[in-house]
């Protein structure tokens, strides 16, 4: 067992982290400001979005891909449920994993998203950024037809 | 940073306030208990949601949700994405939420979406709701959807 001060260290770094992808979520959700949202990344970080949305790596192009997103979606509510997050041993680099449901309105239509992240935090300064973000894309369905009739929209 | 005894205070603190607000959604849960819910408030709160009105003292507040249990027959409160901010006096604090919610409002079905902006008092040892700010992004019948109808005309 660590000592108390380590053991009190770990659960404030679980809720910086927490808070961490909280705060992404609540940017994303007021026009995905791009600046805003880099400004949470590490230098090098990568944002890979699989076939979806593509990969992209370090702060220019992930505020790039964020500026480009909200003129598609005009209206989202990211909902950032039952995390998983682990500390490694240095205290300065984790992981963790999420569930994101996301209401939105994309060019125009009702649009339900189902979405699971693996992240990787490091800790720079005293201060926890994402540097690695993966976005698992469960379905993104018009709200009308449901992910069976058409898991993606377009 | 603190001392060791003042984080772990707020840690504590960060439980605990989160802990009042998953019981207030199962007394809302919980046909809008309007006693339950009210003693989850200071004296003199303030509650007031989009389009639902402004309700200020425990009074109007039991009042409100008296009316409610009438009219929403079925809801789950699904309360995420917590970010909760504790003064530095550690008796007062401020937290942000999301509300996914489920709900049959006047006999229909309907997805409600909200966000909360809350102030909260710890009195007594206890953490309570000061102020509770519910903005409604949409509130849909269930065959629309958000974009067609963002907010149902409730009777």
């Amino acid at each position: 067992m660590a000592s108390q001060e380590e053991r009190v260290q770990l659960l404030e770094d679980i809720e910086d982290i927490r808070r961490l992808k909280i705060d992404y979520a609540g940017v994303c959700d007021t026009g995905y400001d791009g600046d805003k949202l880099a400004a949470m990344f590490t230098e090098d970080a990568i944002w890979d979005g699989g076939d979806t949305f593509g990969v992209h790596r370090g702060r220019a192009a992930i505020r790039d891909l964020f500026n480009e997103i909200s003129s598609d979606i005009t209206f989202a509510l990211h909902y950032m449920i039952g995390h998983t997050i682990d500390v490694d041993s240095s205290g300065t680099k984790a992981t963790g994993k999420w569930y994101l449901w996301e209401p939105m309105t994309y060019k125009g239509q009702a649009v339900l998203g189902a979405i699971t992240y693996d992240d990787e935090y490091e800790k720079v300064d005293g201060r926890w950024y994402f540097s690695r973000m993966n976005v698992q894309i469960h379905f993104l369905t018009p709200y009308d037809k449901g992910w069976v009739k058409q898991r993606m929209v377009t | 940073m603190g001392t060791l005894e003042q984080r772990v205070q707020r840690l504590q603190d960060i439980t605990d306030i989160r802990r009042l607000k998953i019981e207030y959604a199962q007394q809302c849960d919980d046909n809008y208990n309007p006693d339950g819910l009210t003693v989850l408030f200071t004296d003199d709160a303030v509650w007031e949601g989009t389009g639902l009105g402004r309700y200020e003292g425990k009074q109007a507040i039991h009042g409100f949700w008296t009316d409610a249990s009438g009219r929403f027959t079925f809801a789950l409160h699904y309360m995420v994405g917590d970010a909760i901010d504790i003064a530095p006096s550690g008796v007062e604090a401020t937290g942000h939420w999301y509300l996914w919610e489920p709900a049959t409002i006047d006999g229909r079905a309907m997805f409600v979406a909200a966000t909360y902006d809350d102030v909260y008092k710890k009195v007594d040892g206890r953490w309570l709701f000061h102020r509770v700010q519910a903005h409604s992004h949409f509130l849909a019948p269930y065959e629309s959807g958000w974009v067609k109808v963002p907010f149902a005309e409730l009777d």
